[in-house]
């Protein structure tokens, strides 16, 4: 196989190049930066953000059920509070007023049916509100105590957690 | 390769008695032949252009050390490939993908693989080292003790790369002859 002219191929091939941009002139200073391939970080700078602050948020709530618990008792639809319309029901407690109601922590309480009474204790003590507790003597051993607070009491913010 | 007007501009610039103006003159004398031999080593016009202007600018900044015994086209000629070669090595691509997918944003020649002549799949057949020696050998019809110079590489090893090169560039050609598309490849060409 013989070889082409190399020399003279080359020598067309590079002669035939003619710049399109380079100025005539040399002046310091005045070069272009070059093409190189730019890749935009921004988004997957936003992505890990917004998945580490996923993560952080799930840490501290307790995983998965725990945050879904933390929105929906922070969803207002989902707080019961209770209205002055409640507090016209009838109710076993004479002296209840309808603004100690509204701050009572147990409304739920209110809508439920009272514990039987235990023995040796009158029906009209066993649905005490939660100030006359606080003002008076404990509450007698037959009322069961709530396990869980309230929804309505029940606050929680991200990065903190849940304040009663 | 550079008239005595060139060596007197380069030691008044060495001695640093040099004005933009007298930069100018080599500017002018040879960004032709130095856009060409990039233009040669990274196959990409635009690519080329901004090297040229960056080659400049760093014998512009290196002016000071530069010798006065040597030719200035050499010196601006190891600028060019240092650069040049820089360059493809930042890219991290030149030898492990086509040439095609770092050649600029589809404006150059080389994207066009049918339009692309026997001289330029040659060259693209080889190592960005090896198209340094053949552009400087066959393109500036330097010797190779003037590219050992230049290069500031052994003679022996501009030999043995100018050999490697030559069984590149032959075998590029019996692949293009084995496409059956030569007429099509060598349009225009002199053999």
């Amino acid at each position: 196989m013989v070889d082409p002219d190399w020399g003279e191929l080359i020598r067309s091939e590079l002669d035939s190049y003619v710049p399109e941009r380079l100025p005539a002139r040399f002046v310091p200073g005045a070069r272009r930066q070059h093409r190189a391939p730019m890749v935009d970080w921004r988004p997957v700078a936003v992505t890990i953000a917004v998945l580490l602050l996923g993560l952080g948020f799930a840490t501290i709530a307790g995983g998965p059920e725990n945050i879904y618990r933390s929105v929906t008792q922070i969803s207002p639809s989902r707080n019961v509070t209770p209205t002055p319309t409640i507090s016209a029901t009838p109710s076993p407690e004479p002296t209840t007023k309808a603004g100690a109601a509204t701050s009572s922590p147990t409304p739920a309480r209110k809508a439920s049916p009272p514990p039987p009474p235990a023995s040796g204790t009158s029906p009209s003590q066993a649905p005490l509100p939660a100030p006359d507790q606080a003002a008076g003597p404990p509450p007698p051993a037959a009322t069961p105590p709530t396990p869980s607070p309230s929804p309505s009491s029940l606050v929680c913010l991200p990065l903190i957690g849940c304040v009663d | 390769m550079a008239g005595h007007d060139l060596r007197t501009g380069l030691r008044a610039l060495a001695s640093g008695t040099d004005t933009v103006y007298e930069f100018e003159a080599l500017y002018e004398r040879y960004r032709l032949q130095i856009y060409r031999t990039i233009r040669g080593i990274v196959q990409d016009g635009p690519t080329a252009e901004d090297l040229t202007q960056e080659t400049f600018e760093r014998a512009f900044k290196a002016r000071a050390k530069q010798s006065t015994e040597g030719s200035p086209g050499a010196w601006l000629h190891r600028i060019a490939v240092n650069t040049s070669i820089s360059y493809l090595r930042r890219q991290k691509l030149a030898r492990l993908l086509p040439m095609r997918m770092f050649t600029g944003e589809g404006t150059s020649d080389f994207d066009h693989a049918d339009e692309r002549s026997l001289a330029a799949r040659a060259l693209a057949a080889l190592t960005p080292k090896l198209r340094a020696v053949v552009v400087l050998n066959y393109y500036q019809g330097m010797t190779r003790d003037e590219i050992a110079r230049t290069l500031r590489i052994p003679p022996g090893t501009v030999a043995s790369r100018l050999g490697a090169a030559l069984e590149s560039m032959r075998r590029a050609l019996a692949e293009t002859d084995q496409e059956g598309a030569p007429d099509r490849l060598n349009k225009g060409r002199p053999w």
